[in-house]
C-alpha cells in the first residue's frame, strides 16, 4: 500500500538543477536541510523517546508529525526532480534507534540489489536531532548504487577510505539511491541517536525530466559522467561505470532505451 | 616442544651445577622465565586490505583490522588523517605477511559492476600474555 501525494505542484524554485541531478547520478545521494524550526525536530525526539516500543512501520500513526517533513517544499522538491511528480510513500519505514554503545553495523543494501540503474526508489532519511561523528553518523560509499554487490560480498569491509559519514545537523533529509552501500555506525555518546528511513518510489514511467531541465545547461554537466570519479576504483570499473552513469540520465530524460 | 626443549636444557645445566656444589638463585629465576613463557601464546591478528587492483603496489581503499583478543571491535567510525597503509606493499614492509590474494581469474562481466577492489588479508603472528588477555 502506497500513499500517493496530492499536493499542488512543488514551486520550480525547489526542483534540483541539471548540476545536482548530475551528482545525483555520480555519487547517489543529496543532502537537504528543512526548513521546520529547532523546536519542532526537537519535539519528533521526545515523541519517540515516549513510545514504548518500535512500531515499525506504524511509526507515522504514532507520530504523525513526520507527515510535515516529507511535505517540506525542498523535500518534496528533490523528490520530484528524482521520482516524477505522482512519486509515492512506501508502506514500509522505519525509526532507526541508536542506544548509547550501539556498535557499528556491517556494510550493506536495503533489501536486494534491484538490477537496473534507474531511479525508481530512494530511501528519505531524517535526523531530528544533530548528529556529531560521536554519536554514530549513517555512513555511506558514494557511487555504490551501481553494484550489483550482495551484502554478504560486504561482509568484510570495515572503513572504506572514501565513504562519507553523514554528520548532520537536526532537520536534514538525506535522500540516497537505494541501492547506495550504507551502515549505521557506533554511538559513543550517552544519547540514543534517531534516524527515520521512508522510501518513495516512482509513480509513473518517464515521459520528460522532472527537474528545472535546461537543455543547454545540461550539455555542460556531460562530460562529468566520463571524469568525475564517486571513489577509487579500477579502470575497467570506471570505463563501465561511465556507461551506467549515462543510462540512468538517458532514463531520467525520457529518452528510449539503448539496451 | 620449544618449552620441553628449554626444561631438558635447564635441567641439564642444573644436574651439571649439582654435582658442582649446587644450584643458586639465579639459575631458579632463569626457571621461573621458562615457566612464565610457557603462559603466552601466539596468535593470528588479521588485516583485511581491498586495493584498487590485484596489484600490491596500488592504492589501498578500504581495511579491517582484527584484534585476536575477545570482545575486539572492527568498527566502522571515520577515516583517519594517517591512513596507515596507502598500498598492500606499504603493510609488508611494515611486517604484515599476506595470506590470501585475490583471484585474478575472477569472473568478469563487461556491463555490470560489483564489488569494490580487490581483497588481500594479511596476518602477523604476535605473542600475547594468555594470563592477561583471554
Amino acid at each position: 500500500m502506497q500513499k500517493t501525494f496530492d499536493k499542488p505542484a512543488v514551486p520550480t524554485e525547489y526542483l534540483l538543477s541539471d548540476e545536482q541531478v548530475v551528482s545525483f547520478i555520480i555519487h547517489g545521494y543529496h543532502l537537504i536541510e528543512t526548513d521546520l524550526p529547532a523546536a519542532f525536530h526537537a519535539s519528533v525526539c521526545d515523541d519517540i523517546a515516549q513510545l514504548d516500543s518500535n512500531p515499525g512501520d506504524g511509526i507515522l500513526d504514532r507520530v504523525p508529525k513526520l507527515y510535515q517533513v516529507y511535505d517540506d517544499p525542498k523535500v518534496r522538491g528533490v523528490l520530484t526532480s528524482l521520482l516524477g511528480a505522482d512519486y509515492a510513500m512506501n508502506s514500509h519505514r522505519h525509526c532507526h534507534i541508536s542506544p548509547p554503545g550501539f556498535k557499528s553495523q556491517a556494510w550493506h543494501q536495503d533489501g536486494i540489489n534491484q538490477r537496473h540503474h534507474q531511479i525508481r526508489t530512494v530511501l528519505a532519511m531524517y535526523y531530528p536531532q544533530d548528529v556529531p561523528v560521536e554519536m554514530g553518523p549513517t555512513v555511506i560509499m558514494p557511487g555504490t548504487h551501481f553494484r550489483n554487490a550482495p551484502t554478504d560480498c560486504m561482509a568484510a569491509y570495515g572503513m572504506l577510505r572514501e565513504q562519507v559519514l553523514l554528520t548532520v545537523k537536526a532537520g536534514t533529509v538525506a535522500i540516497v539511491h537505494y541501492d547506495i552501500w550504507h551502515a549505521g555506525t557506533a554511538n559513543r555518546t550517552d544519547k540514543s541517536r534517531y534516524m527515520l528511513k521512508f522510501l518513495f518510489s516512482r509513480g509513473s514511467e518517464i515521459a520528460s525530466p522532472s527537474w528545472n531541465h535546461d537543455p543547454a545547461a545540461a550539455a555542460q554537466q556531460m562530460s562529468r559522467f566520463t571524469f568525475e570519479k564517486a571513489c577509487t576504483c579500477s579502470q575497467s570499473d570506471h570505463y563501465k561505470e561511465r556507461a551506467l552513469r549515462q543510462e540512468m540520465w538517458n532514463h531520467l530524460i525520457g529518452a528510449p532505451s539503448t539496451n | 616442544m620449544a618449552l620441553q626443549t628449554e626444561l631438558a636444557s635447564w635441567l641439564e645445566q642444573a644436574r651439571v651445577k649439582q654435582r658442582n656444589g649446587g644450584i643458586v638463585e639465579n639459575d631458579l629465576d632463569a626457571l621461573a622465565v621458562i615457566v612464565h613463557a610457557s603462559a603466552q601464546t601466539v596468535r593470528q591478528r588479521l588485516l583485511y586490505l581491498h586495493a584498487a587492483t590485484p596489484s600490491i603496489r596500488s592504492k589501498v581503499i578500504g581495511m579491517a583490522l582484527h584484534e585476536p583478543v575477545p570482545g575486539s571491535i572492527t568498527d566502522i567510525t571515520s577515516v583517519p588523517a594517517d591512513w596507515p597503509f596507502d598500498t598492500v606493499h606499504d603493510a609488508i614492509l611494515a611486517g604484515w605477511q599476506v595470506v590470501h590474494f585475490p583471484q585474478q581469474r575472477a569472473f568478469f562481466d563487461d556491463r555490470e559492476i560489483d564489488i569494490l577492489g580487490y581483497e588481500f588479508i594479511l596476518q602477523k603472528l604476535e605473542t600475547y600474555d594468555a594470563e592477561n588477555v583471554r
